[in-house]
């Protein structure tokens, strides 16, 4: 339950942004999350339609874009979506891997008037 | 009219948490994020900690927790500074937070500093605070697939302390198979296989926070 304070983050960063590029109406805020993340997207929907009253990013519509985990095999080099109770690497069975995508969470981009 | 941004969502948490970590260097403290689910033992292996070092190490410890201050009670009880911070129903410390509390320390009389963080092996993963390692504990009741579950804990922290080793022989937990798959996503990963009830194993934490110590 962290999303109040990140929403809030998510908030001041999109009207930094916008006041930047002298607009008056946040429209779309463009999200891209990792499946790492423990992030819940409808809470910081729900909590964003509140924290966003009064403000030039009231209304807008968070969308967010999910990146599954992905992993590199250090052996074979092998890239894979890991299994959920498993993450050998499926071509080599190897357990030598690491995490290079599914931690990502930023702000990609803004729709602004 | 679309503007690209490209900027990390934490990157506000972040900016603070390399200042605390600019404040701890300046002040030699070796601050160290105790992580865990509640119950995995944080409070036990601190306390441990404080008896095994209080003589040679300078120690102060800030207890997070939504609320209550049970822990730091325990802890002051072995003669060691330690201060509360309630999050107030936050399920982690962020830096904002850390850094609040290390302005009510004395930093200059402090060689090790533990922050027990919010008993969740989720949130708090995510959350930079500014110490130099960040470690976690995993008991044995909690079972040997939490690395699947919660694996950016898994693959971010410095050290994992497998807890509460007494349990392991009525226990079906792998070790083996537990031990290969988190140094598997996390290369530089140490490992402890601890019991505090019973002693085996705090020596080589011990050994290792004397290493860290040094290179603080």
């Amino acid at each position: 339950m962290h999303e109040l304070g990140i929403t809030q983050g998510i908030l001041d960063m999109a009207i930094t942004r916008a006041k930047e590029a002298e607009s008056k109406k946040v429209l779309q805020i463009n999200l891209v999350i990792g499946e790492a993340s423990s992030i819940v997207d409808d809470c910081i929907q729900f909590y964003f339609d509140f924290a966003s009253k009064e403000t030039l990013a009231e209304g807008a519509k968070l969308n967010f874009t999910r990146i599954p985990l992905q992993m590199k095999c250090r052996d074979c080099g092998n890239t894979f979506n890991p299994e959920k109770e498993s993450w050998a690497c499926p071509q080599c069975q190897k357990w030598d891997v690491e995490l290079i995508r599914g931690t990502e969470f930023y702000m990609e981009s803004i729709e602004v008037d | 009219m679309k503007v690209t941004v490209l900027q990390d969502i934490m990157s506000a948490n972040d900016k603070i948490a390399d200042k605390n970590k600019d404040l701890l260097d300046k002040n030699n403290v070796l601050a160290i994020n105790v992580m865990s689910s509640p119950g995995a033992g944080k409070t036990s292996l601190i306390l441990e900690t404080i008896k095994r070092l209080k003589e040679k190490v300078r120690i102060s410890v800030i207890e997070a927790d939504i609320a209550s201050t049970m822990d730091a009670d325990k802890i002051i009880k072995e003669g060691v500074a330690a201060i509360q911070i309630n999050t107030g129903g936050q399920c982690h410390t962020d830096a904002n937070m850390f850094s609040a509390a290390l302005e009510k320390l004395p930093l200059a009389d402090i060689d090790l500093l533990f922050l027990e963080n919010v008993g969740n092996l989720v949130c708090p993963a995510e959350f930079r605070i500014g110490t130099q390692k960040n470690i976690m504990l995993l008991s044995i009741p909690e079972g040997d697939d939490k690395p699947f579950k919660y694996p950016l804990m898994f693959s971010t922290v410095d050290a994992v302390v497998i807890s509460k080793m007494d349990y392991l022989p009525v226990s079906d937990f792998n070790l083996g198979q537990f031990e290969r798959v988190i140094k598997g996503m996390n290369q530089s990963v140490r490992i402890f296989c601890i019991s505090v009830k019973n002693g085996d194993g705090v020596a080589d934490w011990i050994k290792w926070l004397e290493t860290q110590l040094k290179e603080c």
